[in-house]
């Protein structure tokens, strides 16, 4: 009797131990940054010094927050912002975009345009070398296009590519190395516009193009490039060296010694998946140092602000949020689409909502752009709305669909406009989706009006996407190109000057035809630890951290 | 008898884990929202790539399809490909399965340890103030939820006191050792134990109440056994049944990882996976993921069926 119930508790610890492995083995298989460095020897390179650096004392190390998890491991396959953060600290690019939309040289020193703008020769630096010491030349950018725009290589984001002489419109090369890529000597590579452009656009576009080295994925079959070994541990320029890395939770870097730009001041770099909910208790015990994308929650805010130890920052982005108009329903007229622009209390959802952390608008171009026509108005009028609306002969009697993601914002921001709406005598009814059968709902269903979000960018025709009758995306359901037209003769011209006043009517035209009632833009909130300097919180929500020009105090 | 048994459970888990599979990929391709809806997060991919990707993970044929070549695959001993991360379905589940593991493993061990104990005290006197006290401890218990719990303890340990991390499973300092990782464990250990111990002590006080009405509780009272011999020896034992089928649905937690708790403390399990995969859709690893659950729920079941026969020899298998 007593020994079988020694057997069973014995039974027990054995399953619960075997389960959790406490064995004496470890208990977490964390791949060691010496188990990193023998990986990558295999791989037929060298790790160099990352593993030097291991001592703790007096090592200055900064752990940045980041909201959610990096996928692929492969720069121009994904379309996920998180992991091109990620790539950024290994990899560099040609130039990084800057919130007032100039652009900051990177691996390109400078650049010239040609007299009819349609090529742009980058004069590079001299002294890169990839962390694996080889050096770095004129080649690996020519390379890194070619591989990019090989169809049979996956590239989620080729469209990057798709300004570039030589590709097709998705971005992928005609014939064998077709894109009009090409190296003049060691230090100079001049890219071949399809047609005359204004290259700032191009600029803006290829920012998220990280260059790759030659020497390791020459000769690679597409099936090996596409295979997520030849990436786990990366071989970049970039300021720092990966180090290590534990699936969905953080990577480590530390710092390149032979950064072309200097060395940063940051010994070791981690970069951590932090929820947002847990995001400002993470910063107030100081175990993170900084959230660079995902913002701070507006309900932590205060409590933020209030901390000694951090600094904060409010941003004005271009991120925005926009209420989508089904203009396929018959009743959706342009007066009455109109009227529902009218009647929302966009002050209501910047003051209340947004704790005054974000701007109104009713175009996409946000006011921080230098392209924001400053002659638009902000319209609220529900008593014209509601006499638009009865003039129109809408039906009163009809329930609209607000469909919108989960999501704390969108779920307030949509109840507000119900609240609106309501106001108007119209019935709403809000549906929740995850973001994904969002999609699927708004492209195939009977929906009236949707909410959603888009990043935004300093490019004025960002927008175009989402009001193009041809495009994926096309949720407003716009049958024509009176509004696309006037974004591709504003892009036609090569100067700013040029551009502006064809981005002054589209925001007029836009808001005649009201597509959707675009809402407010939402300030990044950002916060750091006071032993951070020179960080340029401004331009991060353009990808652009600069990591290694942080100063940290001891 | 036994071993005959166990054969013929085998046989009967075998078409259930089939059916579940089949069920899990139906319903996951019939709900709304595709890996393609899930990509236009960017909304400049073009309908060349989506055309491109859709053709090449077979998006375009009929579910029923996809399943089989699926299963495939599967009995080929290959669970396929992250859509999103291109790594092996196998080596995501596997590395991020120790992680979970542990959490849940430690929260099940400090669980048991808690709650059985205080079931039985709170049983041995009932309706008097112990039992009055753990009863109203294991319903403020399994009322918290657990994201409101988990908040509480890092505002209070981490953020006030500053004695345990908020969050993650190692510091910064680019040393990683067990006793860090411990560390890092004891905040979502004890959150995720919390509502488990809620529920158990109830469980365990009234199966120790009925029990302790039984004829052979009383027979051994009366041969003038004293009450915690007869409490542990008799009673304990008959006790533990319904409590063992109890204990033993949360075992697959263990490789099913806890959603919240993980997503609260940034503990990279299974759980986490789980979100993640499902927001992009990505099939591969949400099917590799219900395959370990339902392997584990079938096998943690055969478990228990075993555990009874030990417990009460009266329960024979057929």
């Amino acid at each position: 009797m007593k020994k079988k119930w020694m057997r069973l508790c014995a039974l027990a610890l054995g399953i619960v131990m075997t389960l959790t492995g406490c064995g004496g083995a470890p208990i977490v298989d964390v791949p060691s940054e010496d188990a990193g460095s023998s990986a990558t020897t295999s791989s037929g390179t060298e790790q160099g010094d990352a593993s030097s650096t291991e001592s703790t004392g007096g090592e200055k190390v900064v752990t940045i927050a980041i909201e959610k998890a990096w996928d692929s491991m492969m720069p121009l396959n994904t379309n996920n912002n998180y992991s091109r953060i990620v790539y950024d600290q290994v990899y560099d690019r040609l130039t990084m975009s800057n919130a007032d939309g100039t652009f900051t040289p990177r691996l390109a020193e400078s650049w010239t345009v040609n007299e009819d703008s349609t090529a742009i020769t980058f004069k590079l630096v001299e002294n890169a070398k990839w962390h694996d010491g080889e050096p770095f030349t004129a080649e690996d950018v020519v390379f890194s296009f070619q591989m990019y725009s090989d169809p049979e290589v996956e590239a989620l984001s080729r469209y990057h590519l798709q300004y570039i002489d030589g590709v097709d419109a998705s971005g992928a090369e005609l014939s064998e190395d077709s894109i009009n890529v090409v190296a003049n000597g060691d230090y100079e590579v001049t890219f071949t516009f399809k047609s005359a452009m204004f290259p700032d656009t191009f600029l803006s576009d290829i920012d998220t193009v990280f260059i790759i080295p030659k020497h390791i994925f020459e000769g690679k079959t597409a099936e090996e490039i596409n295979s997520p070994e030849l990436w786990a541990n990366p071989v970049g320029t970039g300021p720092f060296k990966y180090a290590s890395e534990i699936s969905g939770e953080r990577m480590e870097f530390v710092k390149n010694e032979d950064y072309f730009d200097g060395p940063a001041d940051i010994d070791r770099l981690v970069v951590r998946v932090v929820d947002s909910a847990s995001l400002l208790a993470g910063m107030m015990s100081g175990e993170v140092d900084i959230n660079v994308i995902g913002s701070i929650p507006l309900q932590d805010w205060d409590m933020a602000q209030e901390q000694e130890n951090l600094v904060t920052e409010s941003v004005p982005t271009t991120s925005y949020s926009t209420m989508i108009i089904n203009m396929s329903q018959p009743y959706m007229t342009q007066t009455a689409r109109q009227a529902f622009s009218m009647a929302v209390n966009r002050q209501v959802l910047v003051d209340s909502l947004l704790q005054g952390q974000g701007q109104q608008i009713v175009t996409p171009i946000s006011p921080i752009s230098p392209y924001f026509n400053e002659d638009i108005q902000v319209w609220y009028d529900p008593d014209k709305a509601k006499q638009m609306l009865e003039e129109d002969g809408f039906p009163f009697d009809e329930e609209l669909v607000l469909v919108t993601s989960s999501g704390a914002d969108s779920e307030r921001t949509a109840s507000l406009i119900q609240q609106d709406l309501q106001k108007l005598g119209v019935k709403v009814r809000i549906q929740q989706f995850d973001f994904a059968a969002l999609m699927d709902y708004m492209r195939e269903g009977d929906f009236d009006f949707g909410m959603i979000g888009s990043g935004g960018t300093m490019d004025p025709s960002e927008s175009r996407e989402m009001i193009a009758p041809d495009s994926s995306v096309n949720f407003a359901h716009v049958p024509d190109d009176s509004l696309t037209s006037i974004i591709d003769e504003a892009n036609a011209q090569l100067t700013f000057d040029a551009r502006k006043p064809l981005f002054d009517e589209y925001q007029e035209k836009i808001m005649e035809i009201s597509p959707m009632a675009y809402l407010y833009t939402k300030n990044d909130l950002v916060a750091y630890n006071k032993k951070l300097s020179n960080v340029n919180t401004a331009n991060f929500s353009n990808l652009n951290l600069s990591t290694w020009t942080w100063k940290v105090a001891e | 008898m036994k071993g005959k048994y166990i054969v013929k459970r085998i046989l009967i888990a075998i078409p259930t884990f089939f059916g579940i599979t089949l069920l899990a990929y139906l319903i996951m391709s019939m709900a709304p929202g595709s890996p393609l809806d899930a990509l236009l997060a960017d909304p400049r991919i073009t309908a060349e790539e989506l055309e491109r990707r859709s053709q090449e993970l077979g998006l375009d044929r009929p579910a029923i399809i996809q399943y089989f070549t699926w299963l495939k695959s599967f009995l080929m001993g290959d669970l396929g490909y992250s859509y999103s991360s291109h790594r092996a379905v196998m080596t995501m589940i596997t590395e991020r399965l120790g992680v979970t593991a542990l959490l849940a493993g430690s929260a099940l061990i400090v669980g048991i340890v808690v709650a059985l104990p205080l079931g039985i005290f709170a049983a041995s006197k009932p309706n008097s103030l112990r039992d009055y006290i753990s009863g109203g401890l294991s319903f403020v218990m399994v009322a918290t939820p657990s994201f409101f719990m988990g908040l509480l303890l890092i505002y209070i340990f981490a953020v006030n006191l500053g004695w345990l991390p908020s969050g993650g499973i190692f510091d910064s300092t680019g040393v990683k050792t067990n006793a860090m990782l411990l560390r890092h464990l004891i905040l979502p250990c004890i959150v995720l134990a919390f509502q488990n111990i809620g529920s158990w002590v109830r469980y365990m006080r009234s199966s120790m109440l009925e029990v302790m009405q039984e004829d052979y509780i009383m027979t051994a009272r009366a041969k003038g056994l004293h009450k915690w011999s007869v409490n542990l020896k008799h009673g304990l034992k008959n006790a533990l049944i319904p409590v063992v089928t109890v204990v033993g649905m949360s075992v697959p937690s263990l490789v099913g990882g806890a959603v919240v708790t993980e997503q609260v403390f940034n503990w990279p399990g299974i759980g986490m996976l789980m979100v993640t995969a499902i927001n992009a859709r990505d099939y591969p690893v949400i099917m590799g993921i219900t395959v370990i659950i339902a392997i584990a729920v079938l096998v943690v079941n055969l478990i228990t069926d075993l555990v009874y026969g030990l417990l009460d020899p009266r329960i024979s298998y057929r």
